[in-house]
């Protein structure tokens, strides 16, 4: 039972620990990107937007695949010997939700409207107080969207598979490690693994719609 | 702060809004804009706040005692330049927040401290006291109006855009709203009010009145 719960607390960790850094991510990048794009205008932004749309369904095996070609030894990036390690798997679950985060952020700015934002522009705000204006009127919905992208992240298998190689206590998560104790016919560890991944997306569904209801409340 | 506007044009799904536009502004002049609903107002002001580019022509901007020759907007996007202006919008947006933190919101976005005193007393004449800690988002249409228009004010700036700063403005409000803006005229900042109702702003102490119509201003005189 210790091994089992030695396991439990590993992938746990390490499991949440490159979600809550790739989220991160998404949220410091992914909002100031979304403003830019909602706010300027530029030729082909339709084009950039749609693009970004169309990522939204890119399979996240496919990107994976992708970014094993750059991180390989012999890849573009493979001097940074990222592969087989959790930065490898950060910056794959960041690709994989930023179009996530963009798509439903860029909407939640299209129901705030424009007035409200050139209202702190010409206040005299700059990128990061209009982002913080934004988040402060939006947080609900906001944090929704984050908790939207930590689901994904916490439910995506094969990408992690590829890129992090499912290496015990480096790059093993909820999902790879279910797959392999599964495929072991290790079938308590696998059920074990899967009712504390069930138990951590009931609570992040349970904060979606409290944030759901703090929005429609606002 | 002095303006020049040369050639404006700006046109919406093949609707021209602005037509070949001229207009001069010195320095702590209160210039008034009258036009019906729809003639280009705010996008005028919008356009001289930067928040929409023109078509063509441009506008020059020069500070008192800061620039010799007149800057356009191509040359200043930086954040100094913008701060040097403020616009209070036709309809009044509030942010998160009482009505006393709306109020000194654009004095803190511009990492500035706010006087406590003026604050108080600005809020006292729009007769906003009262309300001072309720959440923004409860007040009135004509309490945001007012806050709105304590919330431009209170930033100590060269260029104020108030677009139709009336609306919805009871007649104590009004009031004040005349004696503010007179005052300011006094401190040489320069003041731009469009309004499509032109008795109700009969009383403003303007330098100079336009009408706006068919996307070209055209001078009038405080008779008529």
């Amino acid at each position: 039972m210790n091994a089992y719960l030695e396991e439990i607390r590993e992938v746990l960790l390490l499991s949440l620990g490159t979600c809550t850094v790739s989220l991160s991510l998404v949220f410091i990048f992914g909002l100031p990107l979304t403003l830019f794009l909602f706010l300027k205008k530029f030729s082909r932004k339709n084009l950039i937007l749609a693009l970004c749309q169309s990522l939204l369904f890119i399979p996240s095996v496919t990107l994976g695949l992708l970014l094993y070609f750059l991180l390989r030894r012999n890849g573009v990036l493979g001097s940074l010997e990222l592969l087989y390690t959790p930065g490898a798997l950060i910056i794959g679950q960041f690709l994989l939700i930023i179009p996530l985060f963009v798509a439903l952020s860029y909407h939640l700015l299209r129901s705030l409207g424009t007035e409200y934002l050139e209202q702190v522009i010409s206040l005299g705000a700059n990128l990061f107080q209009l982002g913080f204006a934004v988040f402060r009127k939006c947080r609900p919905q906001i944090l929704a969207a984050v908790i939207i992208c930590g689901s994904r992240v916490l439910s995506e298998t094969s990408m992690a598979m590829i890129l992090g190689g499912n290496i015990k206590g480096q790059t093993r998560l909820f999902t790879t490690a279910i797959v392999l104790h599964t495929m072991r016919g290790e079938f308590e560890i696998a059920v074990l693994l899967g009712l504390v991944l069930f138990l951590i997306s009931a609570g992040l569904g349970f904060l979606f719609i409290l944030f759901q209801k703090d929005g429609t409340a606002d | 702060m002095e303006l020049q506007i040369k050639n404006l044009g700006k046109s919406f799904s093949q609707k021209e809004v602005l037509k070949n536009l001229h207009l001069e502004v010195g320095v702590g002049n209160l210039v008034l804009i009258v036009g019906r609903n729809g003639t280009g107002k705010t996008t005028l002001l919008r356009i001289i706040n930067r928040l929409e580019r023109p078509d063509t022509g441009e506008v020059l901007y020069r500070s008192e005692g800061q620039e010799k020759k007149f800057l356009c907007q191509k040359e200043n996007r930086d954040l100094l330049f913008q701060r040097r202006m403020v616009l209070a919008p036709q309809t009044p947006i509030v942010f998160p927040g009482s009505v006393y933190q709306n109020a000194i919101y654009g004095v803190r976005i511009r990492r500035q401290k706010p006087e406590i005193s003026v604050v108080q007393n600005l809020l006292e004449r729009f007769d906003l006291i009262p309300a001072k800690n309720l959440p923004a988002q409860k007040a009135s249409l004509g309490q945001k109006q007012k806050l709105s228009l304590v919330r431009a004010l209170l930033i100590p700036c060269e260029l104020y855009l108030l677009d139709e700063p009336d609306n919805n403005l009871d007649e104590s409000g009004l009031k004040t709203l005349f004696d503010l803006l007179s005052y300011l005229k006094t401190r040489r900042k320069t003041i731009l009010v469009t309004t499509s109702c032109l008795p109700r702003l009969a009383q403003l102490n303007y330098d100079h009145i336009y009408l706006l119509e068919d996307g070209k201003l055209t001078q009038g005189t405080k008779s008529g």
